[in-house]
C-alpha cells in the first residue's frame, strides 16, 4: 500500500527528496544560519542534531516558508521553492515547534480545513490518518480540550494528511509520554523505510537520534559541522571505553594497574574503580587482578561515548542561548 | 531535468476559494461575532420599541384632545381674564368721567377711549373664544389665526372710521366696505369652522389688496393653497403637522422667489446675498424634490416628526455602528491573532502563497460585513414595519431641476451599502494595523479610537474656515451616505429648523467624485501596505 506517494510526480531520481543548498539567515547582525547545505534522501530518517540555539529551528522554518532565506535555495521533491512555491510546498508536511490549530474548532474540521488546501485528500484519507495517530475517539472534540500529547498527534495527522514526500518534524517528542515516543518512532521509521518518505527530525537529544535516525547532520553555531550515518557516529566512539570494575580491594588493584596502565584510572571508591581502556585490554586487566588474588565481582561497560563523540565534533562546547 | 507545466489560473482561484471557505468557518466559530450579531438583531427591535414609546408619549402633546376638563380649564382662565378686562374698562370709564370736558383734556380722553375700545375688543374676542371654543392662547390652527386677524381688523375699521369727514372719499368707502365684508366672512368661519372657506377668504383678500405687487400676490396665494393641500384640517387635527405644512408652504414660496430673483431668501440667519450658479442649481433641485413630494402626497408623512423616518435612521444608524465595531474587532485580529496563537503555521505550511491567504482574509471580512448588513436591513425593515407600518415613501432626488424617485426599500438598501464603504475604509485601516503591528489590542483599539475620533474631527472642521488642504483629511471624505443621498435629510431640515439647510456653506466638503477617488487611492495604499508586509515579513 503506497500510502505516502506524493501525488505530483517530481524528479524521478528519488534519491534526494529534500535538498538544502547554501542557505543563510541573519537576524540583525547575527548570522543564525551560515551557508548550510545538505540533502535528505527518500526512505531515510535524517536527524538534525545540535544544541539549543544552534540554528535547527531557523533552518527548518526557512524550509517550511516561515522565514525568508537571505541566501541559498531549497528544493523539495525536485521542485525549486523559489520558482515553484506551491508545488514544492505540496510535497512537504511538517510541524514546527508546537503544533497549533484553531482552538474553537474540532480536530476533524481543522483537518478538513487543511485538506481543502491540498489536492486529492479524501474524507477516507482523513479517517485513515486519524486512525494512524490513534485519535479516533477525540477527533470531534474542540482542539482547546486536547492535551499537549493529543495536539502532537493531531499535528502529525495534519502533517501526513496529503501524503507528503518530505516530512519535517521539529522536536517531535516534546510532550509525548514514553509510550507515545515509542509509537512515534515506529510511525516515522515505517514511513521512511516502507513508504519511502524522506523524514527529517530535529532534536537536541542524541539518544533519541540514535534510536530512530539513519543519518545525522550536526549543526552548531549556525554551521553544519558534519553529516554522518549513525554507524559512523558510533564508530567514532569506538576507541577507549570506561569500564567499572567492582572489587573489595579497589585501592590495591589500582596500585597494581598503575604500572601497566598509567593515567587510565578515572575514579575510585571503596568497592569499585573506573578504568578507561580499549576493549582488547579488558582480559589483560582481569588476568593481572586474578594473578594478584584480587576478587572481581563484576566488570561493567559504562556509557557509550556517543555524547563524547558529539562534543568532540561540535568542538567540545555547547552554545547556550 | 523535467519541465513542469504550470497549472494556470484555475488552480490559483481554487486555492483562494478553499482559503476563503476556511476563513469563513473560522469567523463563524468566533464567539465575539455571535455576540455582535445577537446585539445587532436585538438592537433593531429595541430601538424600534423605544421610538414607538417616545411617539406614544409625544402623541399626548401633539394631538388636540377634546378633553372636557381641559376645555373647562381654558374657559375658566378666559373668564378670569375677561373679568380683569371688564374691570379695566370700568377703570377707563371712571378716568374719563373724572376728566373735565375741556379742550386741553381732549387728547387724553381720546386716548383713554381708544384704550377702552381695545379692551372691549379683547373682551369680545374672549367671548368668541368661549362661545366657539377657539382658544387662541392655547392652540394653533387656522381659527386662532382668523380670530387674531379678526380682532386686528376691528381696530383697523375703528381707526378708519375716526378719519376726518373731509378725507372720507370713495376709496375710503371702498376699503371700509371690504373690511366690513371681511369681518362678516370671519364671523361665518367661526361658526362653520371651514378651513376651505378661510383659504378662499384669504386668497380673495390678497387678490383685492392693491398694496401688493403681482409676485407677492402669487407667492401668498400659493402659500394658502399649499397649506390647504398639505393640511386640509387647518391644524384642527394635528398642530405639528399643521406647522410643518405651513413651513413647507413657506419654504416653497421662498425657494421659488429665490430662484427667480437669484437671491437667497430661505436662510433667515444670513443677510440676503446673491446666489452662485451652483447654489441656484442646488435650490432648483431642492424645490423640484419638494414639489415632487407635495404632488405625490408624501410631505405630510415624510416630515421631521415622522416616526417611520426617525426610526429608520436610528435603527440603521445604530446597526451600522455595531457592524463597524464588529468588523474592526475582526479585521484588527485577522492576522495578529493568528500569529499570536500560532495557528498561522498551518496556513504557512500549506501549499498556498501568502498573498492568497491575505486575499482570502480580505474577501471573508467583506463577506461577513455584507452578511451583517443584510441582517441589519432585513431586521431593521421588519422592526420598522412591526412598530410603525411598512413605509412606502420613496426617496426623491433631483438633478438639473428634475425630480425622480426610487422605492423606499431600494433606497434604504443602497444607503446601507454606501455606508458600508465608510466601514470598509476603517476596516482596511484595522487590517493594516493588524499586519504591521502584529498586536491585536493595538490594531483594534487604535482603529476603534479612529472611528470615534473621525466624527469629532469632522465636528471641529465644521467650524474651521474652508481651507483647501482640509479636503485631504480622510475624515472629510467619509460619511458618504449623506452625500450620495443629500435629499434624505432635506424635508426633515425644512420642517425642523428652517434656517439650517444640509447645503450649509460654513465648511465646503470636497466634491463627491474627489472623495471617491481619494478614498479609492487611500484604500489601495492601506491594503497594499498590509499585503506587502504580510507577504514579506518573517514569522518567527
Amino acid at each position: 500500500m503506497l500510502l505516502f506517494q506524493c501525488r505530483i510526480q517530481g524528479d524521478t531520481n528519488m534519491e534526494t527528496a529534500l535538498q538544502i543548498k547554501n542557505v543563510s539567515k541573519s537576524f540583525g547582525r547575527k548570522k543564525v544560519v551560515d551557508n548550510i547545505s545538505f540533502d535528505v534522501r527518500a526512505g531515510e530518517v535524517f536527524g538534525f542534531l545540535g544544541p539549543n540555539g544552534a540554528g535547527k529551528t531557523t533552518t527548518i522554518k526557512m524550509v517550511m516558508g516561515f522565514l525568508t532565506m537571505d541566501e541559498g535555495n531549497v528544493t523539495i521533491n525536485g521542485y525549486d521553492r523559489h520558482k515553484n512555491y506551491e508545488k514544492a510546498m505540496g510535497c512537504l508536511g511538517g510541524i514546527v515547534e508546537n503544533p497549533e490549530m484553531y482552538k474553537d474548532i474540532s480536530g476533524r474540521v481543522n483537518l478538513e480545513m487543511y485538506a481543502r488546501l491540498h489536492e486529492g485528500v479524501t474524507r477516507e484519507r482523513i479517517d485513515e490518518v486519524v486512525a494512524l495517530v490513534g485519535m479516533q475517539e477525540r477527533i470531534n472534540d474542540k482542539v482547546k480540550k486536547y492535551s499537549l500529547g493529543m495536539k502532537q498527534r493531531i499535528g502529525l495527522a495534519q502533517a501526513l494528511l496529503h501524503r507528503p514526500k518530505v516530512l519535517i518534524l521539529d522536536e517531535p517528542t516534546n510532550g509525548l509520554d514514553p509510550a507515545g515516543i515509542h509509537e512515534l518512532r515506529d510511525i516515522l521509521k515505517n514511513l521512511a523505510h516502507e513508504e519511502n518518505v524522506a523524514v527529517m527530525v530535529s532534536s537536541h537529544l542524541l539518544s533519541e537520534m540514535q534510536m530512530m535516525c539513519d543519518r545525522v547532520g550536526i549543526i552548531n553555531k549556525g554551521k553544519l559541522i558534519d553529516v554522518k550515518t549513525i554507524e559512523e557516529l558510533t564508530s567514532l566512539a569506538s576507541g577507549e571505553i570506561i569500564y567499572r570494575i567492582q572489587t573489595n580491594q579497589a585501592q590495591k588493584a589500582a596500585e597494581l594497574l598503575k604500572t601497566s596502565y598509567p593515567d587510565k584510572i578515572k575514579a575510585m571508591s571503596e568497592d569499585s574503580f573506573d578504568i578507561e581502556i580499549n576493549k582488547d585490554a579488558v582480559p589483560g586487566v582481569i588476568s593481572i587482578l586474578a594473578a594478584n588474588s584480587i576478587e572481581v565481582f563484576g566488570v561493567a561497560r559504562l556509557e557509550t561515548s556517543l555524547e563524547d563523540a558529539f562534543l568532540q565534533i561540535t568542538g567540545g562546547g555547547l552554545t547556550i542561548e | 531535468m523535467h519541465f513542469f507545466k504550470s497549472q494556470g489560473e484555475g488552480l490559483q482561484l481554487n486555492k483562494i476559494i478553499a482559503l476563503y471557505k476556511n476563513e469563513l468557518i473560522k469567523i463563524s466559530k468566533k464567539i465575539s461575532i455571535i455576540i455582535f450579531m445577537v446585539i445587532l438583531v436585538l438592537s433593531c427591535f429595541g430601538i424600534g420599541a423605544v421610538i414607538k414609546f417616545i411617539e406614544m408619549q409625544s402623541a399626548q402633546f401633539t394631538s388636540i384632545s377634546s378633553d372636557p376638563s381641559q376645555n373647562q380649564f381654558f374657559r375658566d382662565d378666559l373668564t378670569t381674564q375677561k373679568q380683569s378686562q371688564e374691570a379695566a374698562i370700568a377703570d377707563f370709564d371712571k378716568q374719563i368721567a373724572s376728566l373735565p370736558d375741556t379742550p386741553e383734556n381732549q387728547m387724553a380722553i381720546l386716548s383713554l377711549q381708544d384704550q377702552k375700545a381695545g379692551a372691549q375688543d379683547q373682551i369680545d374676542m374672549m367671548q368668541i373664544e368661549i362661545d366657539k371654543e377657539i382658544y387662541v392662547g392655547y392652540q394653533t390652527n387656522f381659527l386662532t389665526q382668523a380670530l387674531q386677524d379678526f380682532t386686528n381688523l376691528k381696530s383697523e375699521i375703528r381707526s378708519l372710521k375716526s378719519t376726518p369727514a373731509e378725507s372720507q372719499d370713495a376709496l375710503w368707502q371702498k376699503t371700509l366696505d371690504e373690511k366690513n365684508q371681511l369681518l362678516t366672512d370671519y364671523q361665518k368661519i367661526f361658526d362653520s369652522k371651514d378651513f376651505k372657506a378661510y383659504v378662499d377668504i384669504m386668497e380673495s383678500s390678497i387678490k383685492t389688496d392693491d398694496s401688493l405687487d403681482a409676485d407677492t400676490k402669487k407667492t401668498r396665494t400659493e402659500y394658502y393653497s399649499l397649506w390647504y393641500q398639505l393640511d386640509p384640517s387647518g391644524g384642527m387635527n394635528d398642530v405639528t403637522m399643521s406647522n410643518q405644512a405651513q413651513s413647507i408652504a413657506q419654504s416653497v414660496g421662498d425657494m421659488r422667489r429665490s430662484i427667480q430673483d437669484k437671491v437667497d431668501y430661505t436662510n433667515y440667519s444670513q443677510s440676503m446675498s446673491l446666489m452662485s450658479p451652483v447654489q441656484i442649481s442646488d435650490m432648483e433641485n431642492r424645490l423640484a424634490v419638494t414639489e415632487y413630494q407635495i404632488m405625490h402626497g408624501n410631505v405630510a408623512v415624510n416630515n421631521g416628526l415622522d416616526m417611520n423616518a426617525s426610526s429608520s435612521s436610528a435603527i440603521f444608524g445604530f446597526g451600522l455602528f455595531i457592524i463597524a465595531l464588529m468588523m474592526l474587532v475582526l479585521a484588527g485580529g485577522a492576522v495578529s491573532q493568528e500569529i499570536s496563537s500560532g495557528s498561522i503555521k498551518s496556513l504557512i505550511i500549506a501549499p498556498v502563497k501568502r498573498w492568497k491567504i491575505f486575499t482570502a482574509k480580505v474577501m471573508s471580512l467583506l463577506t461577513v460585513g455584507f452578511i451583517a448588513l443584510i441582517v441589519l436591513f432585513l431586521f431593521g425593515i421588519l422592526s420598522q414595519g412591526l412598530f410603525f407600518g411598512f413605509s412606502s415613501t420613496p426617496y426623491v432626488y433631483a438633478s438639473h431641476g428634475i425630480a425622480s424617485a426610487i422605492p423606499n426599500l431600494l433606497y434604504q438598501f443602497l444607503s446601507l451599502l454606501v455606508s458600508y464603504i465608510d466601514i470598509i475604509i476603517y476596516m482596511a485601516f484595522a487590517l493594516m494595523l493588524s499586519v504591521l503591528t502584529r498586536n491585536t489590542a493595538v490594531a483594534v483599539g487604535l482603529s476603534i479610537a479612529t472611528y470615534f475620533g473621525g466624527s469629532i474631527v469632522m465636528t471641529f472642521m465644521m467650524y474651521l474656515p474652508s481651507y483647501e488642504w482640509l479636503k485631504f483629511i480622510p475624515f472629510a471624505n467619509l460619511n458618504l451616505s449623506g452625500r450620495f443621498f443629500p435629499f434624505s435629510a432635506m424635508m426633515q431640515s425644512i420642517t425642523m429648523s428652517y434656517s439650517s439647510m444640509p447645503f450649509g456653506n460654513r465648511f465646503s466638503l470636497p466634491s463627491l467624485s474627489f472623495s471617491l477617488v481619494y478614498l479609492a487611492i487611500f484604500l489601495f495604499c492601506m491594503t497594499y501596505a498590509a499585503m506587502d508586509s504580510f507577504n514579506r515579513r518573517d514569522l518567527k
